[in-house]
């Protein structure tokens, strides 16, 4: 079991849409409540800490307008190096404490800054983004530890609809995690109001080999992440665990970023599109007129 | 990498081993303190944690074929030990077909989870104000005391040998006294000689040699200082998830995790500004004293390794430590001494001597590829095959004679007879040596009462049919 | 018998010079030199390879090392970024020369074993890179040329021939025309929205043909098919002239790094470069994945399966995809085996270094924006800039590379990761 000596690196992405989050808070059927959600998390990442000694974390916020890292804290930010640190209380571990810490008030700031409350991005969710930061940080850990192996793995919690616009981001990142073997599990959440089927995250865990879930209970989020979602990629061999056998592999088109099942591609550039036309607007080909 | 990972295993079976010697009782407390559950855990294989932590938010009892299902077919296997291990470590009971966390376990691991709880097991932080103490400073602590702890055991003339490590070493069997020692009037200045055991221990990995000492330690705590053993395994467990660099403070310790503190103290395990202090440090060799991994293999530079082997034989080892430099010398001729660098030659006097006290060559060839040159580790194997081969040749060459208890058979009337003997025994494979033309057999002990039986038989057969 | 000697040791320095140059070629001459400083091995002087590298002021190569190091990757970066039109449905065949030009040893540990281990990684990374692209395999030697796979999309299949024994012996002479004649007509009944490209590795110097050369290449051009060669020995005119007039490339490989770099830069899809190209609009459908208990018989071989694909036109069941449909032949393909090649249409731009200027007064530097402390992907901090004792060395950990876009600042391992791997800048996409 040489496997079970290689620094487990998990990348957390929560989605932290504002408005998906509201909507969540309101549904009549499964009212999610993100402060209660988020309080599973930190037990499930603390969890993972204490699998290990060694166990690497990332933490990033996939917010409406941007991505931001929850831990680790870039270097030289202001919390770090407060004055006023409040000294560790005795039965906290450390590593919890510091994670723990470096969330919550991270997250604080998130919610409090003023630009996500315009109304110009309401429901949107920089998943690829985060996916993006997620991959660069997993490569600079793997590049860190070069002679140790780092098994890595991203976990995304969403809530917020597909953003067609992020379609290629998404799955270049997608392709980037199959490349150094990455996998992406999928922890979705979807009540009547908020949610709703995702098309590009099953095919992210589809074609990475993690696992999607759709949260059936979520005030049992803990149960589910702890079973599904805590097993290092080294014991997926081991444990039976579930996974989605109905993959959608449809695309959104360039056009107007629909989800298309049957759409026209330009030989030369494979754009998709959802209806004919005479040029493409991609690669400037000009098609020959249809007979 | 692979060898450090055997090590490492090594290690936490060992701790296991001692851990399941424990009556229950003593489980029971132990898992009152989060510090404790959170670092039995992480001794745990990877199963068993997955079961632990489905099991932690479960209250009632789980049947054992629902969590048979969890694994896949083919690792039923691991998972029936892994359940076995949890069972002797007291984390679950299992009775009527039913898996129930121990409640004490499943409290306490939840309140490490959430920081929960009114125990002080992770360590009070103290504010060091003057900021004297740094990481560089405890690993040179840490560093100087394990080399004065080894360089005691190989003998080398100092002057600190704390009544401490003296006793430990004594006690593990890695020292022992001078057979001829007639005087004993002051124990600390008597000269005590290095056993074959205590060689053995010099080409362990460090992670290893603070473990099994601290084993040793546990023992030694409960036979003879009268320690309530609880409180030292808890305080073991504690040190394990401090912060390196920060201080602590002593005020909630136990007395007897004081009495602890002190004896550590000369291992490098912990740091402390006066001896009187209220607040102590703990070094790097603490911080990752559970961490179940070769911490070693991310450590800082200055442990890389320094030696090269070449095809020839030779050895270079840049060093300037006395310590390594003896170690060397256990089995290398070393030939000439530099500033920075000793150079000797892999000769096969030197590895005979090495093995005549009991060290193996498995042991020699681990110590040079985990000490090899951060140049020599480009290469794949570390090591010359050529050298591999010939100190494993010579260890063989050793054991070209064997012992083994015999019955030799002579005096056959007849070769009929010898050979009708011969094909009875062989079979069985108790013969061990025979010669036809002087008609000599010798059977193996094992072997012997059959054979004697079947001659009997034979003979009296024989003696029967020249009669009719 | 001094001057019978003379002319030997001459010898031996000429031989020394061929051995000696290629690795020393290989590590330094395209990342210190650049492009300029190129030429084939045995036309090198021999090159002091150390005087390159300078040691600091502490007496450590770590600086120049890491510079030098730097600056290769950098070239490697510094790619066409341009949208162009490219041809990504392709149908290519690979060539390959077996002849027993294809024995000699210059390349290690021989031409043949480097050419077959280097078109096993061009099968691989040719299906990763394009993945609704198809590859045929076709040897030539003994004056024959033999085709060993037919045009498909399977990389095992085409690797596998490629391991074979028999096919990795070389001998006899090399056809150049057989070769291209086979390919040619294999080529034709391709359909016009794809690229027709033949892709050579040709050892030898000579070729062995049954007929005029030139025709064949007035039928290659008239099929519009691409012909591009890469030659492991000496520039050959005839291939030449083959290249130029079917628009395709003719390199001559220096060394086994060069080779590779060669082969490799025949994977991205090439520019559109015929007029009268036949784009067009192809009507594709995505299928879902179907899981099937009890197991259905699949539309296409009819065979029970237990997990295939609905064909959205017309909801028959299929086995594997991309394929068309066996119902209403609509062409079936998943989003991601098209999205595989979209970060050739759609480059990430090149990042520009920030050099940090010295320190501004007090009064601007309140004004100023400040850098960034960290890279903005990793959280890799920038290193202060030191003084200049290890410059080089500071340089390397404190350089910055800026997206023009975003204006966010990277670190040079991830610019590396962002254009190699990712191909989506971190900074824009959150945006």
């Amino acid at each position: 079991m040489s496997c079970a000596e290689d620094i487990n690196l998990l990348a957390v992405v929560v989605d932290t849409n504002p408005a998906a989050w509201a909507a969540a808070a309101s549904d009549p059927d499964r009212p999610l409540d993100f402060v209660k959600i988020i309080e599973q998390l930190l037990i499930f990442i603390n969890a993972h800490l204490s699998l290990k000694f060694d166990n690497e974390l990332a933490i990033i916020a996939s917010h409406a307008d941007q991505s931001q890292f929850l831990y680790p804290l870039p270097p030289a930010d202001p919390l770090d190096a407060a004055d006023d640190e409040p000294s560790k209380p005795a039965n906290v571990y450390k590593q919890f404490f510091d994670v723990d810490r470096a969330v919550v008030s991270k997250l604080k700031e998130l919610v409090d800054d003023k630009r996500t409350k315009s109304a110009e991005h309401e429901n949107r969710s920089m998943v690829a983004g985060s996916l993006a930061l997620a991959l660069s940080y997993i490569n600079r850990i793997k590049r860190a530890n070069e002679n140790n192996s780092v098994q890595s793995r991203i976990l995304i919690l969403s809530i917020s609809p597909d953003l067609p616009s992020q379609y290629i981001p998404t799955m270049n990142c997608i392709f980037a995690a199959q490349k150094v073997s990455t996998r992406i599990d999928v922890c979705r959440f979807s009540g009547r109001k908020y949610g709703g089927e995702s098309v590009f995250l099953p095919q992210a865990s589809h074609i990475t080999a993690g696992i999607y879930l759709d949260i059936p209970e979520p005030s049992n989020l803990l149960q589910y992440l702890l079973y599904t979602f805590l097993p290092e990629p080294s014991m997926r061999k081991t444990l039976l665990l579930p996974h989605k056998d109905q993959v959608d592999f449809r695309a959104a088109c360039f056009c107007h970023k629909n989800v298309v099942d049957v759409g026209y591609v330009c030989s030369v550039c494979l754009s998709i599109f959802c209806s004919l036309s005479k040029k493409c607007p991609t690669c400037q080909t000009v098609f020959p007129a249809p007979k | 990498m692979s060898s450090s990972a055997e090590v490492a295993k090594g290690v936490t079976n060992s701790i296991q081993e001692y851990l399941q010697s424990l009556p229950r009782q003593t489980f029971d407390q132990l898992y009152a303190q989060p510090a404790t559950c959170l670092a039995t855990l992480r001794l745990l294989p990877p199963i068993a944690k997955q079961v632990v932590m489905r099991l932690l938010y479960t209250q009632k009892p789980v049947a054992k074929a629902d969590v048979e299902v969890w694994c896949f077919p083919d690792h039923r296997g691991d998972l029936q030990d892994s359940l076995s291990k949890l069972s002797r470590l007291h984390i679950c009971t299992d009775y009527e077909e039913h898996l129930q966390m121990n409640r004490i376990f499943q409290e306490n691991f939840h309140n490490a989870l959430v920081g929960g709880g009114d125990h002080v097991s992770f360590g009070q932080p103290m504010n060091d104000n003057k900021g004297e103490v740094d990481i560089a400073l405890l690993d040179r602590h840490a560093a100087e005391s394990w080399e004065t702890v080894l360089h005691q055991l190989v003998g080398t003339p100092g002057d600190r040998r704390p009544k401490a490590v003296t006793k430990l070493l004594l006690a593990s069997g890695l020292q022992e006294f001078p057979d001829d020692g007639g005087y004993s009037e002051t124990n600390e200045h008597q000269k005590m000689n290095i056993t074959s055991k205590g060689f053995q221990f010099l080409l362990l990995d460090v992670n290893v040699q603070v473990w099994s000492l601290l084993l040793q330690y546990l023992g030694l705590a409960e036979r003879q200082l009268n320690m309530d053993i609880v409180q030292v395994l808890n305080f073991l467990f504690q040190i394990g998830s401090l912060e390196l660099g920060q201080a602590y403070s002593v005020e909630p310790l136990t007395d007897t995790q004081r009495r602890v503190m002190e004896d550590l103290k000369y291992f490098g395990i912990f740091y402390q500004r006066t001896k009187k202090s209220r607040k102590f440090y703990p070094t790097r060799m603490a911080t990752s004293l559970t961490s179940g991994s070769m911490v070693s293999s991310r450590k800082p530079e200055d442990s890389q390794g320094y030696i090269i082997v070449e095809t020839n034989f030779r050895m270079y080892a840049y060093t300037d430590s006395p310590l390594q430099i003896a170690i060397l010398s256990l089995f290398v001729s070393l030939q000439a001494r530099f500033q920075n660098m000793v150079t000797g030659l892999i000769t096969r006097d030197a590895i005979r001597e090495a093995l005549t006290k009991g060290i193996t060559s498995d042991q020699i060839i681990t110590y040079l590829t985990a000490h090899a040159h951060p140049e020599l580790k480009k290469q794949s194997p570390i090591l010359p095959q050529t050298v591999i081969d010939q100190i494993r040749l010579w260890e063989m060459e050793r054991n070209r004679l064997r012992l083994s208890g015999a019955w030799l058979y002579s005096d056959f009337t007849d070769l009929n007879e010898f050979t009708q003997i011969v094909n009875y025994a062989e079979p069985l494979g108790a013969v061990l040596w025979k010669n036809e033309k002087r008609r000599t057999l010798a059977v193996t002990e094992e072997g012997h009462e059959n054979v004697k039986s079947f001659r009997k038989r034979a003979a009296a057969a024989r003696a029967g049919g020249a009669g009719r | 018998m001094a001057t019978a000697s003379k002319p030997a040791a001459k010898v031996a320095t000429n031989g020394a010079t061929k051995k000696a140059a290629p690795p020393i070629d290989d590590e330094d001459s395209h990342g210190l030199m650049g492009a300029s400083g190129q030429g084939y091995s045995w036309e090198e002087e021999y090159k002091r390879s150390w005087d390159v590298l300078q040691e600091d002021e502490q007496g450590s190569l770590v600086g120049a090392v890491n510079s030098i190091q730097m600056q290769m990757k950098r070239r490697r970066l510094n790619k066409d970024t341009k949208v162009v039109q490219r041809g990504i449905i392709r149908h290519l065949y690979l060539v390959i020369d077996l002849s027993r030009a294809m024995a000699e040893l210059d390349l290690k540990p021989s031409r043949v074993e480097c050419t077959l281990a280097l078109a096993e990684q061009f099968v691989a990374e040719y299906f990763d890179q394009n993945p609704l692209s198809q590859l045929g395999v076709i040897i030539t030697r003994d004056a024959l040329a033999e085709k060993l796979t037919e045009l498909s999309g399977n990389p095992t299949d085409h690797v596998d021939v490629i391991r074979k024994k028999a096919n990795r012996e070389p001998r006899g002479e090399p056809s150049l025309q057989n070769a291209l004649d086979l390919a040619r007509t294999s080529l034709a009944h391709v359909p016009a929205h794809a690229s027709r490209e033949i892709l050579v590795l040709y050892a030898s110097l000579t070729t062995c043909d049954p007929d005029n050369i030139i025709d064949t290449i007035d039928a290659l051009r008239r099929n519009e098919i691409r012909v591009s060669v890469v030659g492991l020995s000496a520039e050959v005119q005839v291939c030449k002239t083959i290249c130029k007039e079917t628009k395709g490339t003719y390199r001559v490989v220096m060394n086994e790094g060069h080779f590779k770099e060669l082969l490799f830069e025949n994977i991205p899809p090439p520019p559109i470069a015929m007029a009268q190209n036949m784009s067009n609009l192809i009507k594709m459908g995505f299928p879902i994945t179907r899981n099937f208990d009890p197991p259905t018989l699949c539309a296409c071989h009819h065979k029970p399966i237990r997990k295939g694909y609905a064909c959205p036109g017309c909801s028959s069941t299929i086995c594997d995809i991309p394929t068309d449909c066996p119902v209403c032949a609509l062409t079936l393909v998943s989003s991601p085996l098209l999205a595989r090649s979209y970060h050739h249409l759609f480059p990430v731009d090149n990042y520009k270094e920030v050099i940090p200027g010295p320190p501004l007064p007090d009064v601007l530097a309140t004004t100023a924006t400040p850098l960034a402390g960290h890279c903005f992907a990793c959280l890799q901090a920038f290193a202060p800039k030191a003084g200049a004792s290890n410059a080089a060395l500071v340089g390397l950990r404190s350089a910055r590379y800026e997206c023009g876009r975003c204006m966010n600042s990277f670190c040079w391992d991830c610019d590396v990761y962002v254009h190699e791997v990712l191909h989506s800048c971190p900074g824009c996409v959150n945006r």
